[in-house]
């Protein structure tokens, strides 16, 4: 699980804009879905989210607004911007030629194992 | 229960500096906190245990605290620092190009001296202030990427075509100084009025040259 987790880690940002890509979110919901999505087996730290939620904000990939929730506490919501979809898109076709990349490389050219 | 999960937020991010986008992360951490405390507890767990659960889901805020230091330097320090220079240095350009019309005034006007040489300080001391702006924009830091993440790749690819944008404002501002100091002194020295004007329409084409090595070279 370890290799697994670094590799994970590694795409926070890409996982975050995918999530955010058809509907505006919050923290935990995001990482609710991640949980869900994975079967329980992977789960943000909120470190670890919410350092790439600032990250995102800085490069204008998203952009974030306090919810007006009457009771409790507030909660912020995410909002995906056009150069965080043109990021996204990109991210994604990275993304498969890593992996086509990676299934070759360590299955000894057999892609089909 | 969640005057519990505030207080271990307040323990850990004890050394983080106060201000505002700091407060603004622990509230918006502690609302993410006690959703999932509420999920933990419909779960069928103590709440002893939810809290535990939670707490040791946060991970290690250091980075978080780090970027929240590294905002508030720039924030406060560094960026009003900039600012103040470059206001100086503009201001201090502007003077200069307003005070050359003010020495060309009193030297034809007030001393009855001929026209070029209070042209030519004039001129002088536009290059001076030309300089200065162009100096100063060229030398200010670039933006140097501080992690291997696409994030960062995006802003130093945006900080260096800001630059390239940069110098070439900078090349066409050198380049009009030019053509008006080589249209006032070709038009004094030779009373060539009538014809002078179209330096101005070769300019334009200069200019147009200028811009499209510029293209040409990026692409």
């Amino acid at each position: 699980m370890s290799i697994t987790s670094d590799i994970i880690r590694g795409h926070t940002e890409t996982i975050i804009l995918a999530h955010l890509e058809d509907k505006e979110s919050y923290g935990y919901e995001i990482n609710k879905s991640i949980q869900i999505t994975t079967n329980n087996k992977y789960e943000l730290k909120e470190a670890t989210l919410y350092s790439a939620f600032r990250r995102l904000e800085q490069a204008f990939f998203i952009t974030s607004y306090w919810g007006d929730e009457t009771t409790g506490a507030r909660r912020r919501y995410y909002k995906i911007t056009t150069l965080g979809r043109a990021a996204l898109k990109q991210n994604r076709e990275d993304w498969i030629e890593a992996k086509e990349l990676i299934d070759s490389l360590v299955n000894g050219g057999n892609v089909n194992v | 229960m969640y005057e519990k999960l505030n207080k271990k937020i307040e323990e850990l991010f004890e050394a983080a500096p106060k201000t505002r986008r700091a407060n603004e992360l622990k509230e918006e951490l502690l609302a993410n906190l006690i959703d999932k405390y509420n999920d933990q507890i419909s779960q069928g767990r103590s709440e002893d245990e939810a809290v535990s659960i939670v707490v040791s889901d946060i991970g290690d805020v250091d980075d978080l605290i780090k970027g929240l230091k590294e905002q508030n330097v720039l924030d406060y320090g560094q960026i009003q620092k900039e600012r103040q220079k470059t206001a100086l240095v503009l201001s201090s350009a502007i003077g200069i190009y307003i005070m050359s019309v003010v020495v060309l005034i009193l030297t034809t006007a007030v001393f009855n001296t001929d026209g070029t040489i209070g042209v030519c300080i004039m001129l002088t001391m536009d290059a001076v202030a030309t300089w200065l702006i162009i100096y100063y924009s060229m030398s200010r830091p670039r933006y140097v990427k501080t992690e291997d993440t696409i994030v960062e790749d995006f802003k130093e690819w945006k900080s260096t075509s800001n630059r390239k944008n940069n110098i070439l404002k900078s090349v066409r501002s050198i380049v009009w100084t030019l053509i008006t100091a080589i249209y006032l002194i070709v038009s004094f020295l030779f009373g060539a009025w009538a014809f002078s004007w179209i330096i101005f329409i070769l300019g334009v084409a200069l200019e147009r040259i200028i811009t499209l090595i510029f293209q040409l070279k990026e692409s």
